[in-house]
């Protein structure tokens, strides 16, 4: 091939490759979008509701009973507009608590030093809730309501929560069985003698500073909030 | 988890901005600066041109000025007008290759000459014809018999320059700079590489008082009708102002001051005005300013205004001090005040083609409008006024309404050492729309030295027009 | 055309991209200096090519079905490396080969990171080990100062045949391998449960890399690693003041460097005025940015639509043009439109990585996303400003384009991370959806079993 046939060719092409190079961008950036917007539409289960929490009992100015609060898959809820369920009431911490659906129930952890109550019994520990649970923190009572699926295992529950404080015991059995596959992150039951617990399990779960800093901080804000 | 969510939803936002940044600076940069890049002498893309063979330069009437010609071993190499006149005439305008004449023709339009500017179709037509490949020729707008005219007259041993230029186009017809150099033979005295109508910065004396009286036209309202008194002597604050030759002026209108040159009248205004008024006028014009025009690289002149003596700001009105300027700038303030106040953008490059005498002509486009027409045309009567009664008489031709201003320009407080001549001025006639300017380097009195030289190289350029 | 969806849409034109260029490369065949008039087909040009278009197929349909990659990413990240692998090689033969060896090693290794990502839990027992091999390999160039800045072991040499300079071909770059270790270490200390004595940990290891490359004078990969870290810290933490304390302090310490230092002092002023004359040391007149004057006139030769791909070779006369200034020459011989959207592939690669961290479901992934998104995201924005003279140039190179085994497959690496994060996002959804009964068999399946238990 002769240099001014290969110089033809190639100043022809500069023009193809120019307008390719427009085109893949475009194409691209469109692509992202139309992603983007099927997510949405799908829904991601981590921000679409399994739950949700209506209050039922007690006045509070922020708080009206004609409000429900969805409740995720897992996420955490307090009074702190971090939280993924984010009530605006002074009577609640800053951040009380963790909700985690699992596949033996709504799973909700109490944090730190704050005393809800669930049903009327306090706890400290995590607990599991089932449909029409009742949380109360506070002069605030709240009914969980489940959806769907969720109702459903919620049914299927299997150990009903202990009132004098000890953990919450899981039927190795039933956990084998529903486990879908090694290290989900919905495997998070907290527990301090769960069996198959190795290094490795600790930051299966999805989690949030626990520090008390970090309470310190939410509650902070949660007052300037309530103010 | 949420908190992360959002924080990298920020994130995503500052590398956006970050992005657009760079390609809007890339963008910018690229459209406004690559000529420029790409027309420094240590561009590879022109030190080695591939086998193509640059093209021939020609003056508008299609002299040429420069062209590459095969020699005896098969190399081509650069050859340039046959007259010697002709040939040192132009050569700082048309420069060369090397480097040493700061933008030239041949280096500044190297694009041109090397065929990077040439249309997709024209290059695959070369591409596939047997001869070897060459550049675009250029047809300068510059008449070079009027470069060598302005060349010869020049006052012998003198250094200074001389710019002629269409103030309805924009089209430089002259530009000349003295001491020049021979490229054929390579002959050249010491600076005679500079290019003193745009690279050089000189004081212009009484030439700014032009700025000045235009700026005082939009300050000073009513300044038209005032008087102002000249009594030959004026003491600022430590400076002390006298006008050439010792001379009184009286009583003068604005007007007359112009026609007479008188400094006094000029200092009272500027510190009437201040600093501010002056320097917007004198940026209007291109003082103090990033100018980019796209045939030709010209230094940008100066206005200081950080002096904060009243004596500074008194010798600024009438060019002295710390401002600067070139001789292009000075034409292209004459050529706005005849063209009603439209400045237009210098032009050199008439066209560009692959053949010798085709191509479509490139058009003159208006760079900016300085004045509004009613001050463009006081200004330019008390111009027309200053060659007919006042200090640039010497610049009159029978038969033509010549406008002109006159400056001596002093560069030391040595009152030995001899000024700059200058001379600025236009021809009001639709025929001859020309402006020129004349700077000779310690040449003395702007009226004596620069404006016979200025009526010259007019005289001659009208008999070339036909 | 119309009935094709997004993504087979993209993926044709890459490949037809990909074909054009290929074949040009082809036809010009292997580069030869000095004016030729006869080019000679090459055909490895044309394997090259092939095997171009099959890992462009592979990214976009294979390896989201195997690995669960994200085939917009992969897209992206062909289009990108095929353009590399073709300008190298318009550079040389074997700089071409040379690319392509390490784009297909890379893409292995892609693949084995992102599949490690899925299964490793955590590192904390394996954090000082990593702390120290993240030392070591920061520090081995200390004692090989070759072409200092780029803390570059070369390992083969050429003359420039055009140029006369010499050229590196063949180098390894161990501050390269680090970029992978800092993030995945910072992830992994930040996302931590207790979470102050953890950051103590992660702010002394950043520490430790950046003092470690000042040490080196390698300036611009220390504020890479700087800014990356500022931001997984940022993104960790959420605190606006940590961030402005860090760019603050980013900033005062580019002063006083800029005090003594005579490397960056120097840098700074050829930024402001590359094309001012100065003498040089041997009595002669040169530019004083010369490096970044040639980029500017390379990318002013380019013009809109450039000079062509392997017609001129007058890109040799910029300096580390296969490496720092490879935009430079994709500039000169596509011309600028084509470099804006090579720029805009980067920032879409950039808005997906980002977008993949914030699907990610557990802090440990979405740090490591942001990590690895950041650090892509600044190496392109200080590479292609120093290129155009926003900012003083600094010696990092540019993402998959430029020559360089080490940073191709670092590069690989960090998509390999990105494409572990989102398969791992893309299971976590797929759980979560199956524990709420979307899918009704599972859900059935549920039901029944747990009543079984339970019953």
């Amino acid at each position: 091939m002769t240099k001014p046939v290969y110089d033809a060719l190639s100043l022809s092409l500069s023009y193809l490759f120019m307008a390719l190079g427009v085109a893949i961008v475009l194409c691209g950036a469109a692509w992202a979008r139309a992603d983007r917007r099927a997510r949405k539409a799908a829904s991601e289960p981590s921000t679409e509701a399994v739950g949700y929490l209506k209050l039922t009992g007690g006045t509070s100015k922020r708080v009206s009973p004609k409000q429900w609060f969805p409740v995720p898959v897992e996420g955490t809820v307090g009074s702190a507009r971090a939280c993924d369920v984010y009530i605006p009431s002074a009577e609640i911490p800053g951040k009380a608590g963790r909700f985690t659906l699992t596949q033996v129930g709504m799973l909700f952890s109490p944090v730190g030093g704050g005393s809800v109550s669930v049903n009327g019994i306090a706890y400290r520990v995590p607990v599991l809730l089932d449909e029409d649970s009742r949380v109360e923190w506070g002069s605030l009572s709240f009914q969980l309501n489940l959806l769907d699926g969720a109702r459903d295992l919620a049914a299927a529950r299997i150990t009903p929560p202990l009132s004098d404080g000890s953990t919450v015991e899981e039927e190795p059995s039933a956990r084998r069985l529903f486990r879908l596959r090694r290290g989900s992150p919905l495997d998070s039951v907290e527990s301090d003698e769960s069996a198959e617990t190795d290094e490795s399990d600790e930051s299966d779960e999805i989690d949030y500073p626990v520090d008390t800093d970090d309470a310190d901080e939410l509650t902070e804000s949660a007052a300037t909030d309530a103010e | 988890m949420k908190r992360i969510r959002r924080t990298a939803g920020l994130i995503t936002g500052i590398f956006a901005v970050m992005f657009l940044c760079l390609g809007g600076f890339f963008t910018y940069n690229v459209t406004v600066y690559s000529d420029r890049w790409f027309a420094d002498p240590a561009n590879p893309n022109i030190i080695h041109t591939d086998g193509v063979i640059p093209g021939s330069v020609y003056d508008k009437n299609g002299m040429s000025l420069a062209k590459s010609v095969e020699n005896a071993q098969g190399d081509y190499e650069r050859v340039y007008a046959e007259n010697p006149s002709v040939r040192r005439a132009v050569s700082q305008l048309l420069g060369d290759t090397e480097g040493q004449v700061a933008n030239g023709v041949e280096s500044f339009m190297a694009a041109y000459l090397l065929g990077y500017r040439a249309g997709w179709t024209a290059r695959l037509g070369q591409l596939f014809s047997d001869e070897p490949r060459r550049g675009d020729n250029i047809r300068l707008t510059v008449d070079a018999m009027l470069c060598k005219y302005a060349a010869e007259h020049f006052p012998a041993g003198k250094s200074g320059a001389v710019v002629v230029l269409n103030y309805k186009t924009g089209e430089i017809r002259a530009m000349v700079s003295l001491p020049n150099f021979d490229p054929a033979t390579d002959d050249h005295a010491p600076g005679s590489y500079f290019n003193r109508a745009t690279n050089v910065l000189y004081p212009p004396g009484s030439l700014f008082k032009l700025i000045t009286y235009a700026a005082a036209l939009k300050e000073l309202p009513g300044v038209e009708s005032r008087t102002f008194n000249c009594g030959g002597r004026f003491t600022v604050d430590q400076l002390s102002i006298v006008e050439a030759n010792g001379a009184t002026h009286g009583a003068v209108t604005l007007r007359q001051a112009l026609e007479q040159s008188c400094n006094i009248t000029f200092a009272q205004l500027a510190l009437e005005m201040g600093y501010p008024a002056i320097e917007r006028q004198a940026r209007a014009f291109g003082f103090n300013d990033t100018v980019l025009f796209r045939d030709l690289v010209v230094k940008d002149s100066k206005y200081p205004t950080t002096s904060p003596t009243r004596d500074d700001l008194a010798q600024s009105a009438y060019g002295q001090g710390r401002v600067e300027t070139t001789p292009l700038e000075m034409a292209l303030v004459a050529a706005t005040i005849a063209n009603g106040g439209t400045m237009m953008e210098p032009k050199l490059l008439d066209r560009a083609s692959s053949t010798a005498s085709g191509g479509l002509p490139v058009g003159s486009s208006v760079y900016r409008k300085v004045l509004d027409d009613s001050r463009a045309s006081i200004l330019k009567e008390a111009m027309v006024a200053a060659v007919q009664v006042g200090t640039a008489s010497q610049a009159s031709i029978e038969g033509y309404r010549i406008g002109g201003k006159t400056g001596s320009a002093e560069v030391s407080s040595d009152k030995t050492v001899p000024t700059h001549a200058w001379f600025t001025g236009f021809i009001d006639d639709p025929e001859h729309p020309l402006a020129i300017c004349v700077l000779i380097e310690g040449g003395g009195s702007g009226a004596i030295a620069a404006a016979p030289l200025a009526q010259d190289i007019l005289r001659e350029a009208i008999r070339l027009k036909d | 055309m119309a009935r094709w969806d997004l993504r087979q849409r993209l993926v044709m034109l890459v490949m037809l991209f990909t074909f054009a260029l290929g074949m040009l490369a082809m036809l010009h065949g292997a580069p030869v200096s000095g004016a030729s008039t006869m080019y000679t087909a090459d055909f490895t040009a044309l394997l090259i090519t092939i095997g171009l278009l099959a890992m462009i197929f592979i990214g976009a349909y294979l390896f989201p079905k195997w690995i669960g990659a994200d085939p917009l990413l992969m897209t992206m990240m062909n289009f990108l490396c095929s353009l590399g692998v073709l300008v190298q090689y318009s550079i040389s033969r074997g700089s071409g080969l040379y690319h392509a060896l390490w784009y297909a090693i890379g893409s292995i290794l892609m693949v084995v990171v992102s599949l490690a990502v899925r299964r490793v839990k955590t590192l904390r027992r394996w954090w000082p080990h990593l702390a120290i091999l993240a030392a070591m390999l920061l520090i081995a160039p200390l004692f090989n100062t070759v072409n200092g800045a780029h803390a570059h072991i070369p390992i083969q040499r050429v003359t420039d045949a055009v140029t006369g300079r010499s050229i590196i071909t063949l180098s390894i770059q161990p501050s390269e391998g680090v970029k992978i270790l800092l993030i995945i270490l910072l992830a992994d200390m930040l996302s931590g449960h207790s979470w102050r004595p953890d950051s103590v940990w992660a702010m002394g290891f950043a520490v430790m890399c950046v003092g470690l490359l000042i040490a080196e004078d390698d300036l611009g990969t220390c504020v890479l690693y700087a800014m990356t870290a500022l931001l997984m810290f940022f993104a960790a933490t959420g605190s606006f003041t940590l961030l402005f304390t860090g760019v603050a302090g980013g900033a005062g310490s580019a002063w006083l460097v800029y005090q003594n230092t005579g490397k960056f002092r120097t840098r700074v002023e050829q930024w402001l005025n590359p094309f001012m004359r100065v003498m040089d040391d041997k009595g002669g007149v040169g530019l004083k940015g010369y490096q970044i004057a040639e980029s500017l006139m390379a990318l002013a030769a380019g013009g809109v639509h450039g000079l062509g791909y392997g017609i001129r070779d007058t890109f040799r006369w910029v300096p580390e043009y296969s490496n720092d200034f490879v935009f430079s020459v994709v500039c000169s011989q596509f011309g600028a439109v084509f470099a804006l959207a090579v720029l805009a592939v980067y920032v879409v690669i950039l808005f997906r990585g980002m977008r993949i961290a914030q699907r990610a479901r557990r802090r440990f992934h979405a740090l490591l996303a942001i990590g690895v998104t950041a650090l892509i995201g600044f190496q392109t924005f200080v590479i292609v400003g120093g290129v155009v003279n926003m900012f003083p140039l600094t010696g990092v190179t540019m993402p998959f384009i430029s020559q360089g085994g080490s940073s191709m497959l670092s590069c690989m690496m960090l998509m390999g991370i990105l494409n572990g994060v989102y398969a791992c996002a893309d299971q976590d959804e797929q759980d979560a959806r199956a524990i709420l009964g979307q899918y009704s068999a599972v859900r059935s399946t549920f039901i029944w079993t747990t009543r079984e238990v339970g019953g």
